[in-house]
């Protein structure tokens, strides 16, 4: 995972009554929510898009891709971005960002995947919880996005790239 | 060498080296002779640079294959040998395998190839005035196979080695003796000192070179490299460098004794701690840029350039420009674009300062904004010339495997565009060139026949008309016979005979572009294949622009292509489907429609509508993109439909709610999004929120199969600018230079007034109406206008439909109700109460919104 030997940084996150932890560094930034549009033809696991200071941001519903109920996202929510090594500036909406803990790496367990977006397990102070992988997820909206019901693969998009 | 940034250095040098030099050579062949030696110099010089640099970076292969080429080039300026169209060919070649090692580092380094032996062989032969190479046909991207076996060594002549031996030791005598009086007298030596050193080393290295002695030459050349160092300062002449320098001289003393034996890689150890000082100062340091190294030694930049024998500047014609990376260049867009935004939302959110310096400061930020955004647009922008400079050589050995003769010119190359249309223009042009050379231009013997020229013209060029880019490919060779055009689309089935009935022969050479079509005989390598211009015209039609055909059969053929400045920017309709907004492109866009008189039939889960006579499929949006939770949405009479045209297919799209005309960014589509085929990117609209731009014919497919047979009544029409949104306007004047227009959606009433219903009280001036008092406000009260000298007797009043009750807009002369765009452009200046401008005949007119205007309106002075 990260930083120091034998350590990881995790940031934990809320959401309803559930805490989650996700490797600090794999976070850019956190934000008050924004208003996000629906991306039309997108599965429920895509929120839809946000404008973050011009630039637009793809939100993923963690909800759903955790099996939590869904409900709409409002102001007291907070907007989660990765970097860009984890996929495509793309972010979650989670309720709260609670506290910032260090872990020793023997208290990580790693998990089976399985298509799930869990990576791995955490002991601490008694609690266990368990750690998402942002990778996991842009994965897992792929897959759905891509899945069969999706539609067709190619599209004349005007810009795909701006290089 | 290890260092990927000075590596990266050399390659980006070398493609200029080389983009010279192949431009150069092109013109070489029909050059006069007094002209000639100053337009060979120059690529001397670039060979000469590509050659040194190889070297002394160790990259053996690229360096002797350079050097061979400089032999030649020399041999040409020196005027042993004649330019003529085989050495040139051979040139060409060179200059391509060079190019593709060049390309492929490091990795082409790794092994040599039988081919560049055989290249060398050939420019040896040339150079030395031996039989010239037998006429090459331009081969196809040149590979880099098997490694070479050991080279051998070059013939030489005895007698002109003793000649480079006696002369050569002379120098390096010279060289060491004055390495000792420089190192014995200091730094204070200064450059007077160094100079005869660096000159006695060039010329060691010269004449190494020219006789095949590689390891020598690259010895020299790397000492030459840090002379130069010491007398530009950037090497300091300590103890360690003059150590150095002195036992380089002792191997070149050594490496001239044993001559004729010679290997290229026998002196590295030396050339390595010379590029080790050159860098840090320090022989034996590791060879890596390390920022702020060492205190007295400065850092070196690794001097990459051969310094020019004459001290013209090289390349006189590089413009005063610098490099910037794509991606800072987009960091800036997106900032300009995030501004433009703030703006945006700044004047609809702000209340107009009551103060004019406010309002001017407002002003100032406005304009401003604008500017940096449009300047910053500037920087996408690049010459057309750097798509048209491929073809002199592409049109040149085409001609020449054609057995034709070709005269290209190209005109307009300063022309700029978007890079993101400029990529788009490389394939069609390749296309029509091609074609051009392959079946539009005839051969000699034809054209002579034809009372022609022998050579034919072909002319590319570009012009900015209006909001669009002319490019044009014209010839004089053939043209299009309609009759044969005809005779071929019927036998390929493409079109039936009653098609053809009344057909002019305009149409008759468009046909030429459906898809299946090609007139060749037999299908060559170049464009025979039947499926390239309906590929052109499609890809072009996709991004907004056209391709038009202009022929007349015997005299040639011209092909006309229109292009958006930028596709980064693009026009689109805003509409509101199942409660979500989405753009529609508005090049997609043919028509747009009230829904509310159609009658639809409800078929296969979509509708089919009859317009003007004809059906017409038409799908729901909103269900189409999967908002709609029931399976079958009704047909939504108080809303709209856009017509689009999806390739072949023109479907409608019944939306709910218009939102407008507006020019929007273009953001690229999230990666992960591609997969759904309905979006062609994103935007964000003036209130901040984020839209998505479809992919008509994403979403057309995503519809399902065509409902109906081909719908000729708009596919066959001339795809005419489509039927622009529009609204009703007034237009009216008030002082003698302005003209404006309110829409008629905010206009409450319009009143005339005569002098008797108008009282003063104070300052204002209050018409008497029956609907009762209306307080008058005058533009010019309102906003930066002109006002009249004198008012005339009848003046009216435009009520607003909401806003400000009691007031009402002044005019002197209500000229005429008429339509005018949805989509208006920028006006001249900003202000709340303006809406944007538009073209009305000859004249510019100001859009107005009635109630802000007169809500933002200040009465500042009296009125007489």
């Amino acid at each position: 995972m990260n930083s120091q030997a034998g350590q990881t940084t995790l940031c934990m996150i809320r959401l309803d009554d559930q805490t989650y932890g996700i490797d600090m560094l794999a976070i850019r930034e956190a934000n008050q929510f924004t208003q996000t549009v629906r991306v039309p033809g997108a599965p429920p696991e895509v929120l839809g898009l946000v404008n973050l200071r011009g630039s637009l941001y793809l939100l993923l519903n963690l909800r759903r891709m955790l099996g939590l109920p869904d409900r709409k996202p409002g102001h007291e929510d907070l907007l989660i971005v990765f970097r860009p090594s984890q996929g495509e500036s793309f972010g979650i909406v989670v309720d709260s960002l609670d506290d910032t803990r260090v872990l020793a790496d023997r208290h990580i367990t790693p998990h089976e995947a399985d298509d799930g977006i869990i990576t791995a397990i955490a002991l601490d102070k008694g609690m266990s919880f368990p750690l998402l992988s942002p990778e996991l997820m842009y994965r897992k909206a792929k897959a759905l996005i891509n899945g069969p019901q999706a539609g067709p693969a190619t599209t004349n998009a005007i810009l795909l790239e701006n290089k | 060498m290890e260092d990927p940034a000075i590596l990266a250095e050399f390659i980006a040098e070398a493609r200029e080296h080389l983009s010279a030099l192949m431009d150069g050579l092109l013109t070489l062949e029909n050059l006069p002779e007094d002209q000639f030696q100053a337009s060979i110099n120059p690529l001397f010089r670039a060979m000469h640079s590509i050659k040194g640099s190889a070297g002394f970076l160790g990259l053996q292969h690229l360096e002797h294959l350079a050097h061979a080429t400089e032999t030649l080039l020399d041999a040409m300026r020196k005027g042993s040998v004649a330019p003529s169209p085989q050495v040139t060919d051979l040139l060409l070649k060179v200059a391509d395998r060079l190019q593709a090692r060049i390309e492929g580092l490091p990795e082409s380094e790794k092994s040599g190839s039988p081919n560049d032996g055989e290249l060398m062989d050939k420019l040896k032969a040339c150079a030395t005035g031996k039989a010239p190479p037998p006429p090459v046909v331009p081969a196809a991207q040149p590979t880099i196979p098997d490694p070479l076996p050991a080279s051998s060594l070059p013939q030489i002549d005895p007698a002109l080695l003793q000649e480079f031996v006696a002369e050569a030791r002379e120098h390096l005598a010279a060289l060491s003796e004055g390495l000792l009086a420089l190192e014995s007298d200091g730094k204070s030596q200064g450059t007077g000192g160094i100079d005869p050193l660096f000159r006695a080393t060039h010329s060691v290295k010269g004449s190494a070179g020219f006789l095949g002695f590689r390891g020598l030459e690259r010895l020299a050349h790397a000492m030459e490299t840090l002379l130069d160092g010491l007398r530009k300062g950037t090497v300091a002449a300590d103890r360690p460098v003059t150590d150095l320098l002195l036992r380089v001289t002792d191997r070149l003393r050594a490496a001239v004794d044993a001559l004729p034996a010679d290997t290229p890689a026998a002196h590295d150890d030396l050339i390595k701690k010379i590029q080790n000082v050159i860098i840090s100062g320090r022989p034996d340091a590791p060879a890596q840029a390390s920022p702020g190294a060492g205190t007295e030694t400065q850092r070196a930049q690794p001097t990459l350039e051969q310094p020019p024998p004459a001290p013209e500047a090289q390349g006189a014609d590089k413009s005063a420009t610098i490099r910037v990376p794509v991606e800072v260049i987009d960091r800036l867009m997106n900032l300009a674009s995030e501004l433009v935004l703030a703006r945006n939302q700044a004047l609809e959110t702000l209340v107009t300062p009551a103060d004019a310096r406010g309002r001017q400061l407002l002003q100032r930020i406005n304009s401003v904004t604008t500017d940096l955004q449009q300047a910053v647009m500037l920087t996408r922008m690049q010459p057309v010339g750097t798509v048209f400079n491929r073809f002199p050589r592409m049109v040149r050995d085409l001609a020449r495997s054609l057995g034709k003769r070709v005269h290209l010119s190209v005109t307009g190359s300063e022309v700029e565009l978007d890079k993101s249309v400029l990529e788009k223009l490389v394939d069609p042009l390749n296309h029509l060139v091609r074609n051009a050379c392959d079946h539009g231009l005839e051969t000699p013997a034809e054209r002579l026949a034809a009372g022609k020229t022998e050579v034919a013209n072909l002319d590319l060029s570009a012009r900015q008309e209006g909001g669009q880019i002319l490019v044009r490919v014209a010839d004089d060779g053939r043209g299009i016979d309609p009759g044969r055009v005809k005779a071929k689309a019927l036998e390929k089935g493409l079109v039936g005979p009653q098609d053809l009935e009344g057909m002019t022969d305009s149409q008759a050479q468009s046909l030429i572009l459906k898809p299946g079509f090609s007139t060749a005989e037999k299908v060559t390598d170049i464009s025979g294949r039947g499926v390239g211009l309906d590929v052109v015209k499609t890809n072009l039609e996709s991004i907004g622009g056209t391709l038009q055909i202009d022929s007349v059969p015997g005299h040639g053929t011209t092909f006309s292509l229109r292009l958006p400045l930028t596709l980064a920017i693009i026009p689109a309709l805003v509409v509101r489907a199942s409660g979500e907004r989405v753009c529609i492109p508005q090049r997609d866009l043919l028509e747009l429609i009230s829904a509310a008189n159609l009658r639809a039939r409800p078929m296969s889960g979509r509708f089919v509508v009859e317009l003007r006579g004809q059906p017409l499929e038409t799908i729901h949006l909103g269900k189409v993109l999967g908002l709609e939770n029931s399976g079958s949405p009704g047909f939504n009479r108080a809303g709209f439909l856009a017509v689009v045209r999806a390739g072949q297919r023109v479907v409608a799209l019944a939306v709910d709610e218009l939102n407008g005309s507006q020019e929007i960014v273009v953001k690229p589509l999230h990666p992960l999004l591609r997969g759904l085929g309905l979006h062609g990117g994103a935007t964000v609209l003036a209130d901040g929120l984020p839209a998505p731009i479809l992919d008509i014919e994403g979403v057309v497919r995503a519809a399902g199969p065509a409902l109906l047979a081909a719908n000729h009544s708009h596919a066959t029409a001339a795809p005419s600018r489509m039927e622009i949104p529009s609204q009703s306007a007034v237009v009216f004047e008030f002082g003698p230079a302005e003209r404006f227009a309110v829409p008629l959606s905010l206009l409450k009433r319009v009143d005339r007034v005569l002098p008797g219903q108008v009282e003063r009280i104070g300052d204002r001036r209050v018409a008497r109406l029956d609907t009762g008092n209306l307080s008058m406000i005058f533009p010019d009260e309102a906003m930066p206008v002109g006002s009249p000298d004198t008012l005339p007797g009848e003046l009216f009043l435009l009520t607003p439909r909401e806003g400000v009750q009691g007031k009402a807009l002044v005019a002197t002369s209500i000229l005429d109700t008429t339509m005018i765009p949805l989509a208006l452009k920028s006006p001249p200046f900003e202000h709340p109460g303006i809406l944007g401008s538009t073209q009305l005949g000859d004249r510019l007119t100001l859009v107005v919104h009635p109630g802000k205007l007169l809500a933002s309106s200040q009465v500042e002075a009296g009125r007489p």
